[in-house]
This record gives C-alpha cells, sequence and structure tokens, in this order.
C-alpha cells in the first residue's frame, strides 16, 4: 500500500494540513463590498470604447504553440504592460509584403506535391546525421539565437489606416542554469517594398539591444531538455502531454513542441536525434526536397498544415548534421482578414546559433532589466 | 468576434473578473487588485481576440487573462517600489508599502533566506502558495497554462518536501 493521496482533493487538503502545521493560514480573498458595482462600471466603459480602438491579433489558434511560446509573451506582457509589436496585430489591411517563398525543389508556391511517403525516411537520415554530431560546447549557459520578423503596426494614426512594417528581428535566448532566462532582441530596418531584407538577418550583433530582460524560465528548467527521453515513443509522450489537445493537428502539435525546444533549448546529439524519429513516426509530414533557407544554407524541408485552415507550416533542416535549421508558416489560401494574397509567408524563425557557453560569454548582467 | 458580438466578452468578464480579484488581491489591497483587474479586461477586450469556440480555447483565454494580470500586478508592485525608493530620502526607508501584502506570494517571488520556503524549489513554492490561498488543481492549472496532471504531480512533491521539512523541525525539536 502507498500512502499516496487518491485523487486531488485528498491531496489538496492533506497539503494544506502540512502547512497549516508550518503556519500558513488561509487567508479571506473572498469577494469584498463594492466589488460587483465596480465590475460594472469597468464592463460598461469597455465595451463603450470605440470598436475601432481595437487591435487585431489574427493568430490565435495553434493552441499548442500558443501555450509554448507563451512563456515569451507573458514575459513580454510583464515587461511591457502592453504589447505593442507583435506577429500579426494591428487592423487589417496589412501594408507590408511579405518576404517571398523559398524556392522549393519539389513543390509549387502553394506547396502543392511532395511525397508524405518519402518523410519518414528522411527524417531517419536527419536523425543519423544529428546522432554523430559532437555536442554543440560543454558551457553551462544554453544560448539560442533566432532570426524572425515581426509584424509592427502604428496603430495612432488617427483616422488614417494603420501602418504596418515587416521588421526582423534577432533575438538571443540565454537560458541560465539558475534557470532564469534572459531575452536580448535587437531590430534591424523594415523590409524593403519587395519584401526582401535591406540588411543581413545577422548583422545586428553590434547593434544595441532594443530589449534586454531576465525573468524566470519556464517550471520545466533550464535541463529540461537534457532530462528528455531518447526514445521516440516516450519522448513523444514527454512532448505531447496533452494529446487532447492535439487530436486533429497532432503533427502540427508535435512540431510546434520540436520547434519550442530547438528555440529555448540546446539539445544533446542523442536528443536532436530523438527528435526527429519521433517526427518520422507521425503521420502528417511531406517531404519538399531541398532548399536554401532564409540565411541562404542548404536544406531539406518538410511541410504540415497548420492547425490554422488555409495555412501550411514547414520545418527546414540541414541534411548534413541533422540541425533544425528554422520553421515557416505560408498562408495558402488568400485572406481578407489580413489583407493577404496566397501564397504569403507569414511568420519565419530561422535558428542563427544554438551552443553551450560560458558565463563569460555571456553579455553584461548589468544591461540587463530583471522581473 | 468580440469587435461584434459583445455579448460573448460580457460573458467571459462576468466569469473572470470575481477570479482575477480574487487572484489580484493575493498581492494587493482590494481597490488596487480592482485596478489591475479594469487593465487587464481592457487589454483582452483590446486585442480584438476571437471569440473562445471551445472549452480548450476558453482555458487559453483564461490562461491568458491570468498572465496578463500578473503582469499588471508587477508593474503595480514595481511602481510601488520605485515610488518607496524615491521618497526613501523624505520618509522613513523601512517604511512597508501600504498597498502591498506580506503573504506567502511575496516569498515565493522574494523568498526569505531563513524561511522554511527556502527549503522548496520555486516550483514548489509558486504551488503552494497558490494552494494554500485556497485555490484547487484545476485552478491552478488555469492560472499556470499547464495541464491538471502536472499540478497534481507537483503537488506530490511538494507534499514529499513538506513533510521532510516537517520531520526535520521535529527531529531538531
Amino acid at each position: 500500500m502507498t500512502d499516496e493521496p487518491s485523487n486531488d482533493e485528498q491531496l489538496e487538503t492533506e497539503i494544506r494540513g502540512l502547512l497549516a502545521e508550518l503556519g500558513v493560514e488561509p487567508r479571506h480573498l473572498d469577494h469584498g463590498p463594492g466589488e460587483a458595482e465596480r465590475a460594472e462600471t469597468d464592463l460598461a466603459a469597455i465595451l463603450a470604447s470605440r470598436p475601432d480602438a481595437r487591435g487585431r491579433a489574427a493568430s490565435r489558434t495553434r493552441p499548442r504553440r500558443a501555450r509554448t511560446i507563451g512563456f515569451f509573451a507573458a514575459a513580454a506582457v510583464l515587461a511591457l504592460g502592453l504589447v505593442v509589436v507583435r506577429p500579426w496585430a494591428g487592423s487589417s489591411p496589412v501594408m507590408a509584403t511579405t518576404p517571398a517563398v523559398l524556392h522549393l525543389q519539389d513543390v509549387d508556391s502553394q506547396l502543392d506535391g511532395g511525397s508524405a511517403s518519402a518523410a519518414p525516411a528522411e527524417f531517419r537520415k536527419l536523425a543519423a546525421a544529428a546522432a554523430t554530431q559532437q555536442p554543440a560546447g560543454d558551457g553551462p549557459v544554453q544560448a539560442v539565437t533566432v532570426s524572425s520578423w515581426l509584424l509592427s503596426t502604428d496603430e495612432k494614426t488617427g483616422k488614417a489606416p494603420p501602418k504596418s512594417v515587416l521588421t526582423p528581428v534577432v533575438t538571443e535566448h540565454l537560458f541560465l542554469p539558475d534557470g532564469t532566462f534572459r531575452s536580448i532582441e535587437r531590430r534591424g530596418s523594415p523590409l524593403d517594398t519587395s519584401g526582401r531584407l535591406t540588411e543581413p538577418l545577422t548583422s545586428t550583433k553590434d547593434k544595441p539591444s532594443d530589449t534586454d530582460e531576465t525573468f524566470d524560465g519556464p517550471e520545466e528548467g533550464p535541463d529540461f531538455a537534457d532530462r528528455l527521453s531518447r526514445d521516440q515513443k516516450v519522448l513523444r509522450a514527454q512532448l505531447v502531454d496533452s494529446p487532447e489537445e492535439c487530436a486533429d493537428t497532432m503533427a502540427a502539435c508535435l512540431a510546434s513542441r520540436v520547434t519550442f525546444l530547438h528555440y529555448n533549448y540546446v539539445l544533446e546529439p542523442a536528443t536532436a536525434a530523438a527528435v526527429w524519429r519521433a517526427l518520422a513516426d507521425q503521420d502528417g509530414f511531406t517531404f519538399l526536397g531541398k532548399t536554401r533557407d532564409r540565411l541562404d544554407r542548404p536544406a531539406v524541408a518538410f511541410a504540415f498544415n497548420g492547425a490554422e485552415p488555409g495555412r501550411r507550416q514547414i520545418l527546414l533542416a540541414d541534411p548534413v548534421t541533422g540541425a533544425l535549421l528554422g520553421s515557416e508558416e505560408i498562408l495558402v489560401k488568400s485572406s481578407a482578414e489580413l489583407g493577404l494574397k496566397a501564397p504569403a509567408v507569414i511568420e519565419f524563425n530561422a535558428v542563427v546559433r544554438s551552443r553551450r557557453i560560458t558565463g563569460d560569454e555571456v553579455p553584461d548582467p548589468a544591461s540587463t532589466t530583471v522581473y | 468576434m468580440w469587435a461584434v458580438d459583445a455579448p460573448d466578452f460580457e460573458e467571459f468578464f462576468r466569469e473572470m473578473h470575481p477570479r482575477l480579484v480574487r487572484y489580484a488581491k493575493r498581492r494587493l489591497e482590494a481597490e488596487s487588485a480592482l485596478d489591475v483587474v479594469s487593465q487587464t479586461m481592457q487589454t483582452i477586450w483590446s486585442k480584438n481576440l476571437d471569440s473562445p469556440g471551445d472549452d480548450i480555447a476558453n482555458r487559453k483565454l483564461q490562461s491568458l487573462a491570468y498572465r496578463i494580470v500578473e503582469g499588471h500586478i508587477r508593474n503595480m508592485l514595481r511602481a510601488n517600489d520605485r515610488f518607496r525608493r524615491l521618497t526613501a530620502t523624505v520618509a522613513d526607508a523601512q517604511r512597508t508599502d501600504p498597498q502591498h501584502v506580506d503573504d506567502i506570494a511575496d516569498l515565493v517571488v522574494r523568498p526569505d533566506g531563513s524561511s522554511w520556503l527556502s527549503h522548496l524549489t520555486l516550483t514548489d513554492r509558486e504551488v503552494l502558495a497558490l494552494l494554500a490561498d485556497g485555490y484547487a488543481v484545476a485552478e491552478i492549472a488555469v492560472i499556470l497554462d499547464c495541464s491538471p496532471a502536472a499540478i497534481s504531480m507537483r503537488l506530490q512533491r511538494a507534499r514529499k518536501n513538506l513533510k521532510l521539512i516537517l520531520g526535520r523541525r521535529s527531529s531538531d525539536d
């Protein structure tokens, strides 16, 4: 027999009892006088606010993705109080040009074609390549640098339509051994009218950061990736801990966990290999052939349906090292809501660097804002 | 869309307002708690999000509301701290902020080295702080945006750690 409580209620009761022994008593936080009236006043004021003063957040589905990046979004809220720059904020029509769709070997710009049957074997090739790599450094700090871009919308343009520009962003994620997470963001110049970068994505390194924030990292801790199983079946269960959320979009869910891992942690070669094997076991991926990524690196590409209809997502990997190079989201059905004609690249992330570094290589702690 | 379907937002508001106020009152006095919840609701309204189409989406939105209110709470506490520092030269620097209620949640953020809480991990402390304030597993999962199973697991671990601490205490006595 075990003394483990058999259900949550018993567990809660027992722990509250233990806390009481330590002098922690429940406080009275329930409804106070005047709160109901205040709520009604606030609600009326909010509903009366002008609808055109409201922003537009177009992509709020993709439940798991929202969860994984929620950590960073929460940090942004902590830092700013208001989110002023975010992907696909602002009202339509969007007045920015999206980057050109990558030229993919085996498919057209709508991502039609490719081979679903080839995907598992190609994933396994990546697994084999990843398994033979040397660990990326041995320092205690995990440093991952990701290039992406944001749609920045100026919503304070009076009666004029909101002005939107696409801005490349290089974000350095530093996961420190004490569990804190530092995010240093540098924004480049907006894309030109053809949607091309006006400066290389990686050239912002010497620029002063636009934001430099440190906050408590995800609850899983800095060694989360190291604790993951190298058995792909166990690993998959560890990554998709709420399968009910992913019932119809398992490929997208699994892929979003995979990109979350790669964009925040430095994976050991064996873990990186297991990740690819987990993807190989999952239906829903199509092999798109060879291409070159946003940083002009040779890559192979895989597509899968996004959680939202009319969108396809792409994973890009280095066929030689088995490294994940990045991901993209493509609108394959024109959207009046977004003011975009398909095909349109609506998001991309490219891993610039993923390496364990020493504390000496971490930028001066005095320059970060700690939350 | 809430842009054309305010009743959906109203329903959300009526469900979440008391829950968010209760959450904010853990760290702030009642009036300030009402202020940050008002800001939170305004933030969510201004995001112009789609109405949640199912239970999962609704839960996500509730988690988002908790994250936003937590951000506003911290902003307010930081502002209070800044104000206190600014006035420290003309007032008693040790004076406590009248809006700031010391409680277990504060220990989570700024653990007292001598406290028994310092023996627990940050995650354990976070969950225990919520449990101590009367939250059940399901609601803690919404607040921390993870599955109830994950919270149960953390509570099991926290329970073991608490028992260890109590055991050490009794053997010290």
